[in-house]
């Protein structure tokens, strides 16, 4: 039977690695995906999800259990990824550049319907890349972790008009830099028929 | 309602975040108006499209990799904390010795010739007037010294 979260984070506290090991079981993916699609990069991505563990464990005496255990993990991913953001952007490389992952797909495609899947994945990637790191932010937050505006605003330490206000700023940029793209379904509909 | 209000409010109208009156008011202008709908339709679609946004996987050893940096975090951490607290009781110790040293005085430690010094000097210099310059102090003290320890 699985552990209540509430009593894995009392016993990490206490210094217990394996009751925070088993935290880091149930979020792993979640971080590490949160931190991919803030940075867009595949390559950082490991790396600063690992640090976000390491920071959480050596600082969960502070949290109080005021919010989410995911929603204070998230908070430190995302502060985590501003700071990597900021250090990219002194060094000026492209943060275009993303390295590609092998995605793995299901034998249930065709090789033509993989590829264009892979195609539309890359472009939504890429889209979401070219917003301005305001807009991002608060757009990930949104549309992927699907935090409240006002969860948001607390995390990012901004007004809750502000959320909205980028929120709708990103997705009017979304809309002209992917106005073009087909959906998955479509893609699925169209090879069906 | 005009459609810039409306399209402006489209955004926290799909989130649900809007106030109840205002999302009334907003749903009211949608049923008439082309162009919002349609706005609200692409609003709709980037919500879908981001469905297919790639998933990363987790390595095999992600996990075991985090316990390790712990653990090297912890004794880093640790070591650390020694550190500065020996710098901390060597600064204690150095002001400590500072405080007991400083109030001696000067005169206990700077030596000065005992008559009896003098007294072997004067032999010498009578003894020896006629080979050791009476200018050179280098050698009255070399002298002076061995007359010291012969005592």
């Amino acid at each position: 039977m699985e552990e209540k979260e509430e009593l894995l984070v009392e016993r990490a506290k206490k210094g217990d690695v394996l009751a925070f090991s088993e935290l880091v079981k149930r979020y792993e993916r979640y971080v590490l995906n949160l931190v991919y699609r803030t940075l867009g990069r595949a390559e950082d991505a490991e790396d600063i999800a690992q640090e976000t563990f390491v920071k959480a464990f050596l600082n969960i005496k502070k949290f109080k259990g005021e919010s989410k255990f995911s929603t204070w993990l998230s908070k430190i991913a995302i502060n985590l990824c501003m700071d990597k953001v900021r250090e990219k952007s002194n060094r000026e490389e492209n943060l275009e550049e993303g390295v590609w992952l092998t995605i793995p797909q299901s034998s249930y495609y065709s090789p033509e319907e993989t590829v264009e899947r892979l195609e539309i994945q890359e472009k939504i990637k890429n889209a979401v890349s070219r917003l301005p790191e305001d807009l991002r932010m608060v757009f990930i937050l949104r549309e992927f972790e699907d935090l409240s505006y006002q969860e948001i605003s607390e995390m990012l330490n901004i007004p809750i008009g502000t959320v909205e206000s980028r929120l709708h700023r990103a997705r009017m940029k979304l809309k002209s830099l992917l106005k073009d793209l087909k959906t998955i379904e479509e893609v699925t509909e169209k090879s069906e028929v | 309602m005009r459609c810039n209000e409306v399209k402006r409010l489209l955004s926290a109208y799909f989130d649900g975040e809007l106030p109840i009156d205002k999302s009334i008011k907003v749903k009211e202008h949608l049923k008439s108006c082309r162009s919002c709908a349609i706005e609200l339709e692409n609003i709709e679609k980037i919500h879908r499209l981001m469905g297919a946004f790639p998933i990363l996987e987790v390595g095999p050893y992600f996990e075991s990799q985090i316990i390790d940096r712990i653990e090297k975090e912890s004794k880093r951490r640790k070591f650390s904390f020694g550190l500065k607290l020996a710098i901390g009781f060597a600064i204690c110790g150095l002001m400590l010795f500072l405080m007991i040293f400083r109030d001696l005085p000067s005169e206990d430690i700077n030596l000065k010739p005992t008559p009896v010094l003098n007294t072997y000097i004067q032999e010498y210099m009578e003894t020896y007037s006629g080979h050791i310059g009476r200018n050179n102090p280098g050698l009255i003290v070399s002298v002076s010294s061995l007359g010291e320890s012969s005592r």
